[in-house]
């Protein structure tokens, strides 16, 4: 899956480049957020601005980011059209993750928390 | 003015996730020529997906060997109906529809709650070894 990667001091924001995270996607969508995130950075931005669908695996997924490539650092996430907000909100996972309007509010927020 | 009733249907062999991408967009290809409201049509994507990834993660090889039928009527309501020959649903009834709790951070467990959430009058039968799914969508953006 195809990632463009923005580190910027503490953040790394990652625009996915796909239009599906779903139960095909899920796994490679994992892996190659896993290995894009290295070390370096302590926050992580998922910027979903081209994706335009996220069934319950990818959901899932990107809860597992969360839970465990981000563990000791944040995890948020930015740009969701409107079904991947409906997914987010019917499941109250939007509760569980900062969601920004567009990546750009994200890498020029400067409180932390 | 009541609304002739129109029905439609798909058959479509689900084997792997790709099978379930390619019949969502065939569906949502058709479903957007009866509505006109792209909000709703998502939402049933939703479901549908849901749905369809049950029938190829849960429904074993019994599944694949007969098509999927999904078929719905549109008149005042969108109701549709999807027959599969895959395994029996656990103790022949309809999964709970509870969400996980959000403060474990779940990686799954979503899809029942949300199917529930966006749709109604949802039911389930056991029927001549073929699983029978129904539910159905309010809308009042059918294009006329």
């Amino acid at each position: 899956m195809e990632l463009s990667l923005q580190p910027q001091s503490d953040r790394l924001g990652i625009t996915v480049n796909a239009p599906r995270i779903d139960a095909q996607a899920a796994v490679k969508f994992k892996d190659a957020v896993h290995t894009a995130c290295g070390n370096d950075h302590s926050w992580i931005i998922l910027d979903f601005a081209n994706v335009d669908f996220v069934d319950s695996s990818g959901l899932g997924a990107i809860v597992s980011i969360k839970k465990h490539i981000g563990k000791g650092r944040r995890v948020d996430l930015a740009s969701l059209g409107p079904a991947v907000e409906k997914v987010f909100r019917l499941t109250r996972m939007d509760s569980v993750f900062r969601i920004y309007p567009t990546l750009d509010d994200a890498m020029a927020d400067d409180a932390a928390d | 003015m009541t609304r002739q009733t129109d029905t439609r249907y798909i058959h479509t062999r689900l084997q792997t996730f790709a099978d379930v991408r390619h019949a969502l967009d065939d569906l949502c290809h058709r479903l957007s020529n009866d509505i006109n409201d792209a909000t709703k049509v998502a939402e049933i994507e939703i479901v549908l997906a849901e749905i369809l990834n049950n029938i190829v993660e849960h429904g074993g090889t019994s599944a694949y060997q007969y098509p999927v039928e999904i078929s719905w009527d549109i008149g005042t309501e969108i109701a549709f109906m999807i027959c599969d020959t895959g395994r029996p649903y656990p103790q022949l009834r309809l999964p709970a529809p509870d969400l996980p709790n959000c403060d474990d951070l779940p990686e799954g467990g979503f899809g029942w709650g949300m199917i529930q959430m966006i749709c109604h009058a949802v039911s389930y039968q056991r029927v001549n070894g073929a699983n029978l799914l129904r539910f159905s969508f309010e809308t009042e953006t059918l294009k006329p």
